[in-house]
């Protein structure tokens, strides 16, 4: 993991996780009513008539309720923190293991969750005409996509733990906004920062810092505006990258993620380094040398 | 060919901004009358004195590189000694891109030198190059030295390249490993570059 500048981006679900069981936003969303809506009612006389007795049914999908809640949770946590760079870095993982990867107990399937992670970037303003462009349209891409899958597990102890998430999807959203980081990552945050930074990754440069408006002082980068120009640059810019690499055709992708991962690597640590220093005036973490 | 002065290489970070030195972890320090000081980074590769009875840089396979050196990394402010007569890799923390009108000297800094420590060998950076600079550390002295990740290490004397290059070398060259992180294996550049039979 931590030599993979991308990979450092699921990270930020296993922050979600810690975040939610330190301030016990789980607690806000459940318990949930399960055979609420009358789709679950009806799924639940079904299993109890093919044998299974109501307290068990109850009891199986009260656990995977409790446990895809969970995850829902950290996703939408890291999503509010890092906006697309964390739907991007989910979306390719997904892809890797397959996006029509069914459900397990202990994770709601990858559909279900891009689902929500759409919702969220566009509560974000992501899919607003105000957003980046490129962003915005491989956004709706994956909108139209979502939209031909089928969201509801084949197995109906997992089916009846969607309905029942479904129909609180609203109240589990607002307690992770509520709860969550005070500064979202919305389009402002993005614009501002991230295109500065992908031209720099572009160029061969690490995403370290920038000048501020007067141009006399660094400002270091902030690690979600490193992830999402890394990000950025990944889904939308290799090409420029790869043209700055002189090797054999065949070779110039692995060579330009190579890269790339090196130069977010560099970034990472250096503004984190850049930002103790600023924050230190007048001291160093080394004795001076007389020349 | 002119030096840049202090007040040049500030116009070329700050103004017409073709000069990448990045972080400047303490930019008042660190740009002098004539040089920039830079900084020593946390990665090092540490040769090991292994089986290899000698390095023949013709004969080695490249995936062998890693049994007879180490990489670490350090924190910044933390430490790492150079007993008499070792050599080390170390890479400076900033990372550099030159115009394509600006090549580059690296210096020692004289309180090393003095000390026996050697920071380069070879001295001279390109037009147009960028990467974090390769230091051959050796220590020629008779006593160990105590060398800080982050301590001002090296001068960069920076020229002015007459007339520019139209596309400067980059540091992208897949043939050599990109000085972006770790600094470039000793026997990678060796091996690769020079030609057969010399």
């Amino acid at each position: 993991m931590h030599d993979s500048a991308l990979n450092l981006t699921p990270l930020l679900h296993e922050l979600g996780h810690f975040v939610d069981f330190d301030r016990e936003i789980y607690k806000r969303v459940l318990p949930i009513d399960i055979a609420h809506s009358k789709a679950s009612k009806t799924l639940v006389n079904s299993l109890v008539r093919r044998g299974s007795p109501e307290q068990e049914v109850y009891a199986l999908c009260k656990d995977i309720v409790r446990k895809w809640v969970q995850e829902l949770i950290a996703d939408l946590f890291a999503i509010r923190l890092a906006g697309p760079a964390y739907f991007y870095a989910f979306v390719i993982y997904a892809a890797n293991i397959g996006l029509d990867t069914e459900a397990a107990v202990s994770h709601p399937s990858p559909v279900i969750r891009i689902d929500l992670m759409l919702e969220e970037l566009g509560e974000l303003g992501y899919l607003l005409k105000t957003s980046p462009r490129a962003i915005r349209s491989s956004l709706q891409r994956w909108k139209r996509w979502i939209r031909r899958r089928k969201l509801e597990p084949e197995d109906p102890f997992m089916h009846l733990a969607f309905l029942a998430i479904k129909d609180n999807s609203a109240k589990l959203a607002r307690s992770v906004r509520k709860n969550a980081s005070p500064r979202p990552y919305g389009t402002q945050a993005y614009k501002e920062n991230v295109p500065g930074l992908v031209a720099d990754l572009e160029e061969g440069i690490p995403p370290i810092d920038r000048l501020d408006a007067e141009g006399g002082r660094y400002v270091p980068s902030d690690f979600v505006d490193v992830l999402n120009c890394a990000w950025s640059a990944y889904m939308f810019s290799m090409n420029k990258l790869e043209d700055l690499i002189e090797c054999k055709p065949e070779d110039k992708r692995r060579m330009a993620v190579r890269t790339l991962n090196d130069l977010v690597l560099k970034a990472v640590e250096a503004s984190e380094i850049l930002r103790k220093c600023q924050a230190l005036p007048g001291e160093k973490p080394w004795p001076s040398s007389p020349n | 060919m002119a030096v840049l002065t202090q007040l040049a290489i500030r116009r070329r970070l700050f103004g017409v901004k073709d000069l990448k030195v990045k972080p400047l972890l303490d930019p008042e320090g660190q740009i002098e009358e004539g040089a920039i000081n830079l900084t020593l980074g946390t990665k090092f590769v540490i040769p090991k004195k292994s089986e290899y009875p000698l390095i023949d840089p013709r004969k080695l396979d490249k995936n062998e590189v890693a049994k007879f050196q180490t990489k670490i990394t350090l924190a910044l402010g933390q430490t790492i000694s150079l007993h008499p007569h070792q050599f080390a890799l170390g890479a400076t923390f900033e990372f550099l891109k030159l115009p394509p009108n600006l090549c580059a000297f690296v210096l020692s800094r004289s309180s090393f030198g003095r000390a026996g420590l050697q920071i380069a060998t070879a001295t001279y950076v390109h037009p147009g190059w960028q990467g974090c600079l390769t230091l051959e550390l050796q220590n020629l002295g008779e006593v160990p030295i105590r060398l800080y990740c982050g301590s001002p290490i090296c001068q960069l004397v920076l020229l002015e390249a007459h007339p520019p290059l139209k596309k400067g070398p980059g540091m992208f060259r897949r043939d050599k490993p990109v000085q972006v992180f770790f600094p470039v294996c000793l026997v990678l550049e060796v091996g690769e570059n020079r030609p057969q039979g010399n």
